[in-house]
């Protein structure tokens, strides 16, 4: 008879890795950056600010950097969840006798969640074409790869 | 055989025991429509302790920044106003002593965990993201210490990576 029935180790492993894990709990919150690529496109062509700083003439692409706030998430899980490939070693290796431990929730787990919140994502738009302010705009940025933009201004003169 | 296997792994398992091991995973994913060229360098720039822990014996973010230039100045990848500068900024997202006397024993328990998160950025524009993370989870007398070797090990992995980036860019 084998020291370890097949059946019985894969109902181990499997106990291990479903179970013997504590809940996730929130450890704390940072802030990431983020870039949105924002396309402009305007009839005439108008020189662009981006929070009163001048950053070309259109059409352009001009990155908008911000930041999101993520929460570190943790959790307790057993060795087998983290290291299952470890785990049979270890219980294959001391002869069954790590295996009773091997369920107790030691090790840790984390995971990254984007809370929604972000920081420094609204920008404001300024459009001028011959040193006059044809037009102002606010947007904002939720982590969106790109935004595009496209305006038709009539000049006053 | 088996009888055979088993008078082997004991001793094996005696060696990790003695050593020390744990998981390591990193990568590195740069934007779409950006390759780094044979002349880019890294410049380090912010580095955050984002744990939500503070730490009184040690400065986490030093020991990351201190062998981040170390890990880039071994490699001559690190900028010193030579070459086109890449900026990178790392945030610790987790960072656990462990406990050597804890893994040696139960494996798994007093596990020494760093991750990193990290951006780069050539001027304003962002250009990739990096992850990094290691534990040093079973060992005895020789993982200790691994509380300080970790910032090492972690910053070799995130070099690495830049460095496979740059090689596969010039080949």
């Amino acid at each position: 008879m084998p020291l370890f029935p097949k059946s019985m180790l894969i109902a181990a492993v499997s106990v291990g890795i479903a179970g013997c894990a504590t809940a996730w709990k929130t450890k704390s919150t940072f802030y990431e950056p983020v870039q949105t690529v924002l396309e402009i496109n305007t009839q005439p062509p108008t020189r662009i600010s981006v929070n009163n700083r001048f950053v070309g003439t259109s059409p352009l692409s001009v990155p908008l950097n911000y930041e999101r706030e993520v929460k570190v998430e943790r959790r307790r899980v057993s060795y087998w969840k983290t290291e299952p490939g470890w785990s049979l070693f270890l219980t294959l290796g001391s002869l069954g006798l790590y295996l009773p431990f091997s369920f107790i929730p030691i090790d840790t787990e984390s995971r990254f969640v984007p809370t929604g919140n972000f920081h420094g994502n609204v920008f404001h738009i300024g459009y001028r074409f011959k040193g006059e302010l044809l037009g102002e705009q606010t947007l904002e940025c939720h982590g969106e790869k790109s935004r595009k933009i496209v305006e038709t201004f009539e000049p006053k003169n | 055989m088996s009888i055979r296997l088993f008078s082997i792994l004991p001793m094996v398992l005696a060696c990790t025991v003695l050593s020390g091991c744990g998981s390591v995973n990193h990568n590195l994913k740069l934007k779409e429509d950006y390759a780094l060229t044979q002349d880019t360098r890294i410049a380090v720039g912010k580095v955050q302790n984002a744990t939500g822990k503070s730490f009184e014996d040690i400065d986490p973010e030093k020991m990351l920044k201190d062998a981040l230039t170390e890990a880039l100045q071994e490699k001559d990848l690190l900028w010193t106003a030579n070459g086109k500068p890449v900026r990178i900024d790392a945030v610790i997202v987790e960072y656990e002593e462990g406990n050597a006397f804890k893994r040696w024993l139960l494996p798994g328990w007093g596990s020494t965990v760093l991750t990193v998160r990290a951006t780069l950025r050539e001027g304003d524009r962002l250009i990739g993201e990096a992850h990094a993370r290691r534990t040093v989870s079973i060992g005895g007398g020789y993982s200790i210490g691994a509380w300080k070797s970790i910032f090492r090990d972690v910053t070799e992995d995130l070099v690495s990576d830049i460095q496979k980036k740059l090689e596969a860019s010039s080949a």
